[in-house]
């Protein structure tokens, strides 16, 4: 009986804080909840003169061309091998990065290291293409005219050159997000118990063991959610990084081509938005499996840490 | 569980802060190309339904009540929401008083436009005319094109007059009329730009160019190019002959009597009705060693096969001294005007219409209109009406543009291209371009009597009015794309080798399934090709 009437209580005191998330919520509603209903735009052959709901279903006709022509396997591989760099190593850094702005003393040098950093996160994808462009330009590029040249290096037709590309995109990709997701982490470290740390330096621990066994357990859960949530996206590709950034250069196709960049090359012309629908429903609900299966594991390996 | 109310709550919150920023540009996009139609799509539709059919029973050439119709267009040039309006209100006082139609006119941004164009239908909007840039064909397949046979002869007479018969073969399907051409210089042919400083301060002398009509003489054209081209660098070797127009060089996907058939995925060739594939041809391979030579000699920029800047921006540079454009005449006048450089344009070949050349630019009357009778005294206007194709092209008179005492047009006292607020400039695009002013003082006022003197004069394609259905090659298609975007840019800016990659690219074609494609593409243009007869 006690226990309910608190839990009403609480129930009344938690009422103004929904009243603050049904704006969100109607916003969710209307933006990603309502749009879902075209779903079944995929699966019909679209003819405006019936309109879209008249128009013919052609069940699975509209995904076929994303798995029988012979470049499926390359955009797959390349979405996936892409993703899973940046996960892995788009976490790895900005931790670092993270920890070593929290142990910036002072009061102008912490802002001036975070602005700097996160700079390259507000720049648009075009811009940063030609600020790559600047560098590896064939004709007025600083590489090829001015650093290799000085290095007595012969110059490299970066444009067509395929084995380059993994680690231009990674390090063009981690250069633009680092400054925004060591923000995110920088958040989490600053909000860990100060007492922790001071308690270590009495007992003698060093710079390093603080970071492995204090810093890092902490962040542990939120690693787990960031990670999560990026699993879901890994069939996705950002278009302005692998159609800006390479300047849409065909000959490198084989290291930059992804799904997304694969699909609007090939529909442009065609005009036929069911395809495209199709492989965006594709993409959604592998991305779906995925987060869920990464949700199953890690509940099963640390249930703390699970998002739901 | 708890942990993902919490998460989803976070995330709603999240989305009210974003949706703060996020959402004041999508209003302001959306206000801007529903400017006028919410009006219509309530009051027009109704009315206008049986405004339709009244005038149809009488037959008259005006509607019985005045009709609204929404006409969209891709619109290029500058203009404000002020200029635009005034055009408008110009365009209904003649439009009104002639046929009882009040006409919206929808400016869309042309990066967007055909996906506007299929939301507006989709979304039920009110959409009635509009103009499209190369996509009659993926248009027609879809449905999204009304047939205008029915109405053609009643309410378009003066259309038909204007373009004649073979033009609109180009926009029929099976017999019946699905869209109209605009009327205009239709005889494009490649043309090499040269820098004319260049050319006349080394004396080089540019008599060996002539239109070629055969192979041979095009390769002969094209050598002397060459040795144009090696005089050019010779003298100015800072400067490159020419860079590239989406990573092709032009000369590279025109030849004598050549039809593309659309998309290049399987041409005629040489006049002849046999679908081929290009990209193994003997010629494509000959003009590819071309392209790899004039690369190699540094007379092609280096990164030709990656910029996506336009030519034009690397002759204002000063980066490239010449360059190729297909085209109509007056394209020398055209590059100096947009770059300040001097150029000289000489024709390459000779032209050969083919059905794509034609429906490049049309117009139609969406299959979703309610008014195709209001819609298709809207489009006579627009082909016989020198006031309407002028407003539409250069505005109100006097406010946008003022008649020179040579005969051309220019801006009034006190306006010029930054400040007008109706600097469209779409002269090419609406309706019938015979109908309109020249723009700029001093220029030759003769070129519309040449350009339609070219439409007589060239060559047809067998094919011409033929259009091919690409639905059941879809998925070929989609993977050709690529297939071409991945080496065709270096291949026909000459940057890589023809001898290595030609053959990995016509092998990637054919896992491609160009040869399905060509098939196909051979099957109806033998049913078209039997039921012309």
């Amino acid at each position: 009986m006690d226990n309910r009437k608190s839990k009403a209580i609480r129930l009344k005191r938690q009422i103004p804080l929904f009243v603050m998330t049904v704006p969100g919520l109607i916003y969710l509603l209307v933006n990603n909840y309502f749009p879902m209903i075209g779903i079944f735009i995929a699966f019909k052959n679209i003819d405006y003169s019936k309109g879209i709901w008249a128009s013919d279903w052609v069940g699975l006709d509209n995904f076929t061309y994303l798995f029988s022509t012979g470049s499926a396997w390359r955009i797959t591989r390349n979405t996936i091998l892409y993703n899973i760099a940046f996960i892995i190593i788009g976490t790895i850094v900005p931790i670092a990065v993270g920890i070593m702005l929290n142990d910036i003393r002072g009061k102008v040098r912490p802002r001036l290291y975070q602005t700097v950093i996160l700079l390259p996160y507000l720049f648009s994808w075009v811009i940063i293409s030609y600020i790559g462009f600047a560098f590896m330009s064939g004709d007025s590029g600083w590489l090829n005219n001015s650093l290799l040249p000085a290095l007595g290096m012969e110059p490299v037709q970066w444009y067509s050159e395929p084995k380059v590309w993994p680690f231009i995109l990674t390090f063009v990709n981690i250069w633009k997000g680092v400054g925004y997701s060591s923000i995110v982490y920088l958040a989490s470290i600053v909000g860990i118990d100060k007492s922790y740390y001071e308690a270590a330096t009495v007992e003698g621990a060093n710079k390093r063991q603080q970071i492995c066994y204090i810093t890092l357990p902490l962040l542990k859960s939120t690693i787990v959610m960031l990670t999560i949530m990026s699993v879901g996206r890994i069939f996705y590709s950002d278009f302005g990084l692998f159609y800006q950034v390479p300047m849409n250069s065909g000959a490198i196709y084989e290291t930059t081509q992804t799904i997304d960049t694969y699909v609007y090359h090939g529909l442009m012309e065609l005009n036929d938005i069911s395809m495209s629908s199709a492989a965006s429903v594709y993409q959604s609900i592998v991305g779906f499996i995925l987060v869920m299966a990464a949700n199953i594991l890690v509940r099963k390996v640390s249930p703390d840490d699970a998002l739901f | 569980m708890k942990k993902a109310i919490t998460l989803l709550l976070a995330a709603a919150m999240c989305t009210t802060m974003f949706a703060s920023c996020g959402g004041g540009d999508s209003s302001s996009a959306s206000t801007s190309t529903d400017t006028g139609s919410g009006e219509t799509a309530s009051t027009g539709s109704s009315e206008s339904a049986e405004g339709g059919e009244s005038s149809g029973e009488s037959g008259s050439l005006k509607m019985a009540e005045e009709t609204e119709i929404v006409f969209a267009f891709p619109a290029s040039g500058m203009y404000t929401d002020e200029g635009l309006q005034m055009v408008e209100d110009g365009v209904n006082e003649i439009t009104v008083a002639n046929d009882n139609v009040r006409v919206n006119i929808e400016a869309i941004a042309s990066n967007t436009y055909t996906n506007q164009i299929g939301m507006m239908m989709a979304g039920g909007e009110q959409l009635d005319v509009f103009g499209m840039l190369g996509t009659y064909s993926t248009m027609l397949s879809k449905n999204q094109l009304m047939n205008l046979s029915p109405y053609m002869d009643t309410y378009g007479q003066g259309i038909h007059e204007a373009l004649g018969d073979e033009f609109l073969k180009a926009t029929t399907n099976q017999g019946s009329l699905y869209a109209l051409p605009n009327n205009n210089g239709k005889a494009a042919v490649l043309n090499v730009i040269l820098r004319t400083d260049v050319i006349e301060d080394n004396n080089i002398s540019l008599d060996g160019l002539y239109q070629a009509s055969t192979w041979d003489e095009y390769m002969e054209v094209l050598g002397e190019v060459g040795n144009i081209f090696e005089q050019m660098k010779a003298a100015e070797p800072d400067m490159y002959c020419a860079s590239s127009v989406s990573n092709s060089m032009n000369f590279m996907t025109s030849m004598p009597l050549l039809d593309k058939l659309n998309d290049y995925f399987g041409v005629l060739m040489d006049g002849e009705t046999t679908v081929v594939n290009y990209y193994e041809s003997e010629e494509y391979a000959q003009l590819l060693d071309i392209a790899h030579d004039w690369y190699q000699k540094g007379y092609i920029m280096q990164d030709a096969a990656t910029t996506t800047e336009a030519q034009n921006t690397y002759i204002q540079a000063g980066v490239v001294m010449g360059g190729f454009i297909v085209g109509e005449e007056g394209q020398a006048e055209q590059i100096t005007n947009a770059t300040g450089v001097d150029v000289t344009c000489v024709k390459l070949l000779q032209p050969t219409i083919t059905t794509t050349d034609v429906n490049g630019i049309c117009f139609a009357i969406s299959a979703t209109s309610e008014n195709p009778e209001a819609s298709m005294l809207w489009l006579n206007e627009m082909y016989t009406n020198p006031d309407i194709v002028n407003l539409l092209d250069w505005g109100v008179e006097g406010v946008h543009y003022e008649l020179q005492d040579d005969g051309t047009i220019d801006f009034p006292e006190g306006v010029d291209s930054t400040t007008s607020s109706y600097n469209m400039n779409m002269d090419w695009f609406f309706g019938n371009q015979f109908l309109s002013y020249i723009f700029g003082y001093g220029r030759d006022t003769t070129i519309y009597s040449r350009l339609e003197a070219n439409n007589k004069n060239a060559n047809f394609s067998p094919a011409m009015g033929f259009t091919y259905d690409s639905t059941v090659v879809r998925n070929e298609l989609t993977e050709l794309s690529n297939v071409k975007s991945e080496y065709g840019p270096g291949l026909e800016t000459g940057t890589t080798d023809p001898a290595t990659e030609l053959p990995k690219f016509i092998e990637a074609l054919k896992a491609a399934g160009i040869d399905k494609v060509i098939e196909e593409k051979q099957t109806q243009l033998d049913a078209w090709l039997a039921e012309q007869q």
